[in-house]
């Protein structure tokens, strides 16, 4: 019988072991499919708020492409955060003439705005469904705490 | 007073005794003096040609051909004397040799030395360079001195080269327009060159495969106005992993932008309740 309990009892510890690891794993990878979509949102959005043909599409993106890509060599490198945006701003900056070509010079400075916003709009939905999550989990009684925060 | 007396009167003043003198010739001969006086003359000069013709220093005919030689005789006589003493006294046996040449050759020896000496540096060299040759190349060593470059006997009498002369290109006379065609020319083939260029270098880029698929994922979500509905499949740990990898600070984002929205607690909270700050955060859910 104490046998039969040990064995279990190392069997539920692999099983528990296994489940953090995969989980760490969800906490440090980006699902490739939903990173994807999240990029496909952002040429939706872009797009659509710079009213871009598809002529200037075919030209934009390309470029864009090339521009992402620098801008996530930057991200992962082990700058300091000063640095980091620094680079980051001359990135920007260095991009500028190829957007303008395509873009025009108004148009240019609205893409890096709307580049933000799209940005504010995935931070305003994840602080949507934090706010619901936590609406959820809140037990049924009044509430303990001494004073309320407004909310939105 | 006429001029005997002043000659008298001068002469007295010059030699008081010359004139004193009574008048008297003092320069007389005798009578028959001048008779014999020219065979006298005649007589004297000869014996004065015949003293100046016999010189006393006189040497025998031929005397200073011979002089030099006799001279070096003496010299080297006197010299050979003392020489030989000399050479006595240090070596006997050279001493001995005298004046004999030693170093003789045959009387042929300078005809053939020539060839002699030449032959001997052959031989030594010859064999250095053999050496050499058969260990870099046997073949090439066993042609030796062998003219190898030989043509057939009347080669070059029958043959016969082309003409060589040299062509002689005559320069066309520039005309305006020729000119202004030549840079047209030459300005339009710059132009296309630099279009070319510019073309290549400024080539749009072509959607690669992976953005062109976003891009159409894109077209759709357009297209369907689905924006909105795909946005709420993506999960909150993928949106906060998506900010991260894209360089937001999201935690601080999110308590910017909570900020903006809600009211921060009063300052006076932090007072009473160290954990004011915590409770605000896990209000919003805002922390990890």
């Amino acid at each position: 019988m104490k046998k039969c309990i040990l064995y279990l009892s190392f069997v539920l510890a692999a099983f528990t072991a296994t489940a953090q690891v995969s989980e760490m794993d969800d906490q440090e990878q980006l699902n490739p499919k939903k990173e994807k979509d999240i990029e496909a949102l952002y040429i939706a959005y872009v797009s659509k708020q710079l009213n871009l043909t598809p002529e200037e599409a075919q030209k934009f993106w390309p470029i864009h492409a090339q521009y992402n890509e620098e801008l996530k060599t930057i991200n992962k490198s082990n700058l300091n955060e000063i640095d980091r945006e620094q680079a980051v701003l001359n990135i920007k900056k260095k991009y500028v003439g190829n957007f303008n070509r395509v873009l025009g010079n108004e148009r240019c400075n609205n893409f890096y705005r709307q580049d933000a916003a799209f940005r504010e709009r995935l931070r305003n939905r994840l602080k949507e469904m934090r706010q619901k999550r936590r609406m959820n989990n809140m037990p049924q009684q009044g509430p303990t705490r001494r004073r309320n925060i407004p909310q939105r | 007073m006429n001029e005997r007396d002043y000659i008298l009167t001068e002469l007295k003043e010059i030699s008081a005794t010359v004139a004193a003198l009574p008048r008297v010739n003092v320069y007389t001969v005798d009578a028959a003096y001048f008779n014999g006086v020219e065979a006298e003359l005649i007589a004297r000069i000869a014996a004065d040609n015949l003293y100046n013709t016999q010189n006393s220093f006189s040497v025998p005919d031929g005397y200073f051909e011979g002089l030099n030689n006799s001279i070096f005789d003496k010299i080297r006589a006197t010299e050979n004397n003392e020489l030989l003493d000399e050479m006595s006294q240090l070596s006997t046996t050279i001493a001995g040799i005298g004046n004999a040449n030693v170093y003789s050759v045959s009387p042929t020896y300078f005809l053939a030395v020539s060839n002699t000496i030449l032959q001997s540096i052959y031989a030594s060299e010859s064999n250095e360079v053999l050496d050499e040759m058969n260990k870099l190349s046997p073949t090439v060593a066993g042609i030796g001195n062998k003219n190898v470059y030989t043509a057939p006997q009347g080669y070059f009498d029958v043959l016969r080269f082309a003409n060589t002369e040299a062509p002689v290109v005559r320069m066309q006379k520039q005309t305006a327009v020729r000119s202004f065609f030549k840079y047209a020319v030459a300005a339009v083939v710059t132009g296309l060159l630099g279009i070319s260029v510019y073309t290549f270098v400024n080539k749009p880029l072509k959607p690669d495969v992976q953005t062109a698929a976003l891009m159409k994922q894109a077209d759709e979500i357009i297209k369907n106005n689905s924006f909105d509905a795909m946005l709420e499949t993506i999960s909150d740990k993928d949106l906060e992993k998506y900010l991260t990898n894209n360089g937001e600070d999201v935690n601080a984002a999110l308590v910017a932008s909570t900020a903006e929205d809600v009211q921060l607690p009063n300052a006076d909270d932090y007072l009473f309740d160290d954990k004011t700050l915590d409770n605000f955060l896990n209000e919003n859910n805002l922390k990890n």
